[in-house]
């Protein structure tokens, strides 16, 4: 493989204006001030304008807002209470646990929390990656995979949901919670 | 320990590229070194793994990358010290005088350019990953990588599969997102960031080919400026390595096919490769790619670089097939429908909204009017001097075969289907940006513009 050679630069003939310093210090000057009136114009064309005043500005404000804010509250910011709840169930359980989680539609159908926010809980999927590697499975699933449901070690209580699958009785009841199914042996 | 395994992975790119491609230029070896680095390192994770060797363990894989790096040390120092030395002796003649004159819209389009990808930067590094396909997909392959030691994790298993169709994407990106996670990092966004900026390198790099520094600064600002393309990349997203991978690697080819020089070639090649490693879709770059290989071919009468490019890339996409069939086990993996059919109410549906978003200023800012222009302007070129007609035709074929893939999907496009276009399609044009803007300024109206008229 060759290696490249470098030409030598062709001098320029003296005598010339065009070829004079003095030119091209105007030329130079020109063409930076047509740069900036068209850096100008185009900051004024829809996308360019959203990427300058949006994009950048927004985040440049978002960085001095939530500069000391640990990840996981980072990650609420932008995920909401899913991220809240996945957090709390993958704090309160251990890495080999099976949680349950209650049916799609009960979830689907809790007031106040956004259908946005919903969407992501009620994918198993979703559910899946902020709790591995604990496994999850749905009760919609359980006849599905009567396996894996046989091998449930916690419930997550979810708006009440799940109270009636724990194998024992609790009489404090908290609209949010997770709960071993079994009584956690002394 | 972080920046030892990082530095163990820039060797392992800087000594493939001075293995494979020792003639091109110094800019573009540091551009390339960690994409191709991590791309190599992909490869042996996964020959690894198929090997029974458990691949969440950094201290091993860092090893042999070294001892990979060191034996093809000792092949440059053979074969190519004298690209070595050439490099080195071009650093230490760089002096101050050879940047005079100072451009000042080169400056201003610099700075900008800089102040842009640094706060996208920032942004990459500050948020968590969060957005569906990688939850659902790339990154959730990369966590079970981390715990099981494998790409063929629990996920598959059939008796409670939670895989989603983004697992069955080429397994580049799980693995190098798994890597950084192998490697201490608590989120795999630090991947997403180098090839962000390793496009900008690259890309100057090869724009100063044919056209001139102001060229190539303007070039690079409008491609960090493309609004979508702004917004994505700071996402844990396959598109930008893909836009890295496809669109390096083409305009490598095309390179090789202007100058001639074996090292683009198999620089282009190893891109396009890497591609196909990252998505699917990527096949059509290897088509473009071998459009512009078959046009040597013919103009050379020499077979041997179609042969290699054709075994390449057929290799990487039958061997990922086969991953998925005879590893994984899952049959119908993809949403593209292989028979042949013709609806031409699909058709007409479709190509609407790929009209809409396509031209649409809030995604890709002013580069395909800009392109669609200097395609105009440059026609007389193209007709007098076949001015970059391979590179035209090796697009626009490309983009074609985009399209078709499109129109194979399964489905309607009525109104209320998946939003195909505006979602995939949308971030696949991320990969023609560059090539937009190289043709904008490289072609021959681009060079009489910014090599005669704009010479300072």
């Amino acid at each position: 493989m060759a290696i490249e050679k470098r030409t030598p630069k062709k001098k320029a003939s003296s005598g010339s204006y065009f070829n004079s310093p003095s030119f091209k210090i105007i030329k130079n000057v020109v063409i930076l001030l047509v740069v900036i009136v068209l850096l100008k114009q185009m900051q004024k064309i829809n996308g360019y304008d959203w990427v300058t005043n949006r994009l950048v500005k927004s985040n440049i404000e978002e960085f001095k807002k939530y500069e000391d804010l640990p990840t996981d509250k980072l990650l609420e910011l932008k995920v909401g209470f899913a991220a809240t709840y996945f957090n709390f169930l993958t704090k309160n359980t251990p890495e080999d646990a099976v949680i349950l989680l209650p049916p799609r539609d009960h979830i689907s159908n809790t007031p106040k929390i956004p259908h946005a926010i919903k969407k992501f809980i009620v994918k198993a999927g979703y559910a899946s990656y902020f709790l591995y590697p604990r496994r999850v499975i749905y009760e919609n699933d359980a006849k599905e995979h009567p396996d894996l449901y046989a091998e449930v070690t916690h419930v997550a209580i979810f708006n009440y949901w799940g109270y009636e699958k724990l194998t024992y009785n609790m009489p404090q009841r908290n609209q949010y919670t997770v709960l071993p199914i079994q009584i956690p042996k002394q | 320990m972080i920046y030892i395994y990082w530095f163990i992975v820039f060797l392992l790119g800087i000594s493939t590229i001075y293995t494979i491609a020792p003639g091109i230029k110094l800019l573009e070896k540091i551009g390339f070194s960690f994409p191709i680095g991590i791309g190599v390192a992909t490869f042996i994770m996964l020959g690894l793994d198929l090997a029974g060797v458990k691949i969440n363990q950094p201290k091993l894989l860092s090893y042999i990358f070294l001892l990979t790096s060191i034996g093809l040390g000792v092949f440059i120092f053979k074969k190519h010290k004298a690209f070595l030395e050439f490099d080195v002796s071009r650093l230490k003649k760089i002096k101050l005088k050879s940047f005079l004159p100072v451009n000042l819209s080169w400056l201003l389009l610099i700075a900008i350019g800089c102040y842009f990808i640094g706060v996208i930067f920032k942004k990459t590094f500050f948020w968590p990953v969060f957005i569906f396909d990688s939850i659902n997909g790339y990154d959730f392959i990369a966590k079970t990588i981390l715990h099981e030691g494998t790409f063929n994790s629990s996920i598959f298993k059939s008796s409670y599969p939670i895989y989603s169709v983004r697992s069955f994407y080429p397994p580049f990106i799980p693995l190098a997102f798994g890597l950084s996670y192998l490697f201490g990092h608590d989120s795999s966004k630090i991947i997403v960031a180098i090839f962000y900026f390793s496009n900008f390198i690259v890309f100057y790099s090869f724009v100063r080919h044919y056209s001139s520094h102001l060229a190539a600064a303007l070039a690079v600002l409008l491609f960090t400026l493309t609004p979508e393309f702004a917004a994505f990349s700071a996402l844990s997203s396959p598109n930008p390595p893909c836009t890295f991978f496809s669109a390096m690697g083409f305009l490598g080819m095309y390179l090789w096919y202007r100058n001639n020089k074996m090292s683009y070639f198999y620089l282009g090649t190893m891109s396009i490769i890497l591609a196909m490693w990252t998505r699917s879709e990527a096949i059509i770059f290897f088509g473009a790619g071998g459009i512009i290989v078959l046009a040597k071919a013919i103009q050379t009468k020499q077979f041997k670089q179609l042969i290699i490019y054709s075994i390449s890339g057929i290799g990487i996409f039958a061997f990922w097939q086969w991953y998925l069939h005879a590893i994984i086990a899952i049959e119908n993996a993809s949403p593209v429908l292989t028979e042949v059919f013709w609806d031409a109410g699909k058709l007409s549906r479709m190509l609407e909204i790929v009209h809409k978003v396509t031209w649409n200023t809030q995604y890709y800012g002013i580069v395909f009017y800009l392109f669609a222009l200097v395609v105009i302007l440059n026609s007389y070129f193209a007709i007098k001097e076949k001015n970059m007609l391979v590179f035209l035709g090796a697009i626009g074929s490309a983009y074609v075969a985009y399209l078709i893939i499109y129109y194979q999907l399964d489905t309607d496009y009525l109104p209320g289907s998946a939003s195909w276009i505006e979602s995939g399609y949308k971030r696949g044009l991320f990969y023609f940006i560059p090539i937009a803007l190289f043709f904008i300024t490289c072609s021959k109206v681009g060079q009489l513009t910014f090599n005669k008229f704009l010479k300072i």
